[in-house]
């Protein structure tokens, strides 16, 4: 894969201790499904795609979750955790994409990730977090957890939608009051 | 890969309904959201078919699902607690008698209208169901498909004021329950391909006039329906077969009150549209199969022909109104007076009766007409007085007369005998076979098949085979 910059400040660390954590206990799968060609295309920065850095985050649409069918939320961005770091871009058309929505397969070009999601800046160091992702979603509700991890080491407030038991995987929709 | 294939699985078929009906792939939904079933995962949701969640929620919410390993289904925040609330203080109903009437907890039905994501789902679709809910649309549908004009009737009948009857919170909630399951019957024959025949009649709005009265178009109406059903003068043999099978009409039996024999209700069908259905007491007259026909007949009367305003959702019949004579006078309501000729009428042509009753007329004769037509003692006497126009006298003393073996045979009103003991009466017979046959051609989960007939999943699973001998369904 390419490399690309993060969207953070500049301030970079290094990668923290809880993403290594992650990359060694898990490991990364293909995607569950890829319906057509475009969804397996390979997007970078020019088409906004970023990789995660440190709190906090500039460049950003600051956003909510939805919290029903009728308060959908706004600015959503899909992520997931790959072998460079946790990638992003925000669900809106991509030129690249003829005006398409960005697939979570856009942000690996069909290749292996660990886990997927949903997420949106609550704030440029504030996040709320879904494992909402078919094609990497999250085996389990703990892999989900050590996610949320991750992204709190990079310096965030992180809200995680959480887990829905009836279904046994991760809420779409932020439930708390 | 297409849209196909990404949501319903590897399917040969190509447009989605058919793709749906194909589909091996498993659904769950929780309270307020839903998605596939993976690998390994056993949730503790409700389990459905791809064919359920498809007729369900559509196809865009079950991409949705795929594409993000869930689809949100709440429509507003709090649909589900509002949903309850509002359609318990539509039924006029307490939270103990819900509890009661649905087997469950006083607290469960209190959570689910303050708090209901600590209720299981399960528990939420067996209230929703209880209380003339569409289970399926809970928290996805304002209301969740509930008709509340049928809420606020059945509320109005509990008033002392309302006229006959003066319903219980029991006979209320049998009713509420009674409209879920003709919802779920209409749904199920339209997936077999066997929809109900009712659209094929017309409402009648002409309930007489002094010259005409509503009796001679009760009589008028049954002439018309046998023609439309190409039966001619000879005897229904079974109404049991004609009501379910031929015009698929849901009947559904129940334990209520000793006076009422039966009901007509309307409630809002799966795709939104009206269907109507029959409750049949099985206490009180109808315990003899002839009384039963006749309070079947009457029913049917007001299925068919009577228009939405005079049925108002629901109409309850008393033994007294329905076994009354249907020339004599008593009934002020002609719309219970044209149901009461119809239904007579209907079971035994007049020409038919005149015909086998010459004057001078014998008690014989009038047990003839009983045997032939399946029509009670007092039904007879009436008829076949109305057949010679009131005119001929009838004897004053009649042998007392039971319906043969045959008739108890053919109509099999009897549903003592049932695999799964559980099961509550409303929901046995044809419709408990329409969902064995849905679960049997994958249309319906073995949990949604459970939830429907009121038991266990194991023991559905159980008896499923069982269940489909007893009530097969025919020409599918």
């Amino acid at each position: 894969m390419p490399a690309m910059t993060t969207g953070s400040s500049g301030q970079a660390p290094g990668i923290p201790n809880e993403l290594l954590e992650f990359w060694r206990r898990f490991e990364a799968r293909g995607p569950r499904f890829v319906v057509e060609m475009h969804e397996s295309q390979l997007l970078d920065e020019s088409d906004g795609a970023r990789i995660l850095g440190y709190a906090p985050t500039t460049g950003v649409d600051i956003g909510s979750p939805p919290r029903s069918e009728e308060e959908q939320g706004n600015h959503t961005y899909i992520w997931l955790i790959s072998d460079d770091g946790i990638r992003y871009i925000e669900e809106t058309p991509v030129s690249a994409l003829d005006s398409r929505l960005p697939k979570h397969t856009n942000l690996t070009g069909g290749q292996p990730a660990y886990i997927g999601g949903q997420l949106w800046f609550a704030a440029a160091d504030a996040l709320f977090v879904s494992g909402g992702s078919g094609r990497y979603p999250p085996i389990h509700e703990q892999q989900l957890e050590e996610a949320v991890r991750v992204f709190k080491a990079y310096g965030y407030n992180v809200a995680s939608l959480g887990w829905d038991p009836e279904r046994n995987t991760a809420r779409r929709f932020w439930s708390n009051p | 890969m297409n849209e196909i294939i990404k949501v319903f699985g590897q399917v040969t078929a190509t447009d989605r309904e058919t793709a749906a009906r194909e589909s091996t792939r498993k659904f769950v939904r929780s309270k307020s959201e839903m998605g596939p079933v993976y690998e390994g995962r056993n949730p503790t949701g409700h389990i459905m078919t791809a064919w359920e969640a498809y007729t369900s929620f559509g196809f865009d919410i079950l991409d949705e699902a795929i594409e993000y390993s869930g689809a949100i289904l709440l429509e507003t925040v709090g649909a589900i607690e509002r949903t309850f609330k509002t359609r318990r203080n539509d039924l006029g109903l307490s939270i103990e008698s819900v509890a009661r009437a649905a087997s469950v907890e006083a607290g469960i039905v209190k959570q689910a209208e303050e708090l209901a994501r600590d209720v299981p789902i399960q528990a939420l679709e067996k209230l929703a169901f209880s209380l003339g809910l569409d289970e399926r649309l809970l928290a996805f549908k304002e209301n969740a498909g509930g008709d509340r004009q049928l809420a606020f009737r059945l509320k109005t009948l509990q008033q002392p004021q309302s006229g006959t009857f003066s319903l219980s919170a029991g006979t209320v909630l049998q009713f509420a329950e009674a409209a879920s399951v003709i919802r779920v019957q209409s749904m199920l024959m339209d997936w077999l391909g066997q929809p109900s025949a009712v659209k094929d009649f017309q409402p009648d709005h002409y309930y007489g006039s002094p010259v005409n009265p509503a009796w001679r178009l009760g009589y008028q109406l049954a002439g018309q329906a046998r023609g439309h059903l190409d039966v001619g003068d000879a005897p229904i043999p079974s109404m049991r077969d004609l009501v379910e099978k031929t015009l698929s009409i849901p009947v559904v039996q129940a334990e209520l009150l000793p006076t009422i024999a039966g009901a007509t209700i309307t409630t809002r069908g799966h795709d939104g549209t009206d269907v109507r259905g029959v409750v049949l007491n099985t206490l009180g007259e109808n315990a003899n199969v002839w009384v039963r026909r006749a309070t079947l007949a009457h029913e049917l009367g007001h299925i068919l022909y009577d228009p939405e305003e005079k049925l108002e959702r629901l109409r309850v019949d008393s033994y007294m109104g329905t076994q009354g004579d249907p020339e004599g006078g008593v009934h002020t309501d002609f719309v219970e007076q044209r149901a009461n000729a119809f239904a007579i009428a209907f079971l035994a042509p007049l020409d038919s009766v005149r015909y086998m009753t010459p004057a001078p007329i014998k008690a014989e004769a009038i047990g003839e007409v009983m045997q032939a037509f399946g029509i009670s003692r007092t039904a007879a006497r009436h008829h076949v007085f109305n057949a010679h126009y009131r005119e001929n006298s009838l004897p004053e003393w009649m042998e007392q007369l039971d319906p043969s073996y045959e008739w108890l045979i053919v109509e099999d009103f009897t549903l003592d005998y049932f695999p799964v003991g559980s099961v509550p009466l409303q929901r046995r017979g044809r419709f408990a076979g329409l969902v064995a046959e849905c679960h049997h051609r994958r249309m319906l989960s073995s949990q949604t098949a459970a939830l429907y007939l009121g038991c266990e999943e194991q023991d559905f699973l159980d008896n499923a085979g069982l269940i489909r001998d007893l009530h097969p369904i025919d020409n599918v």
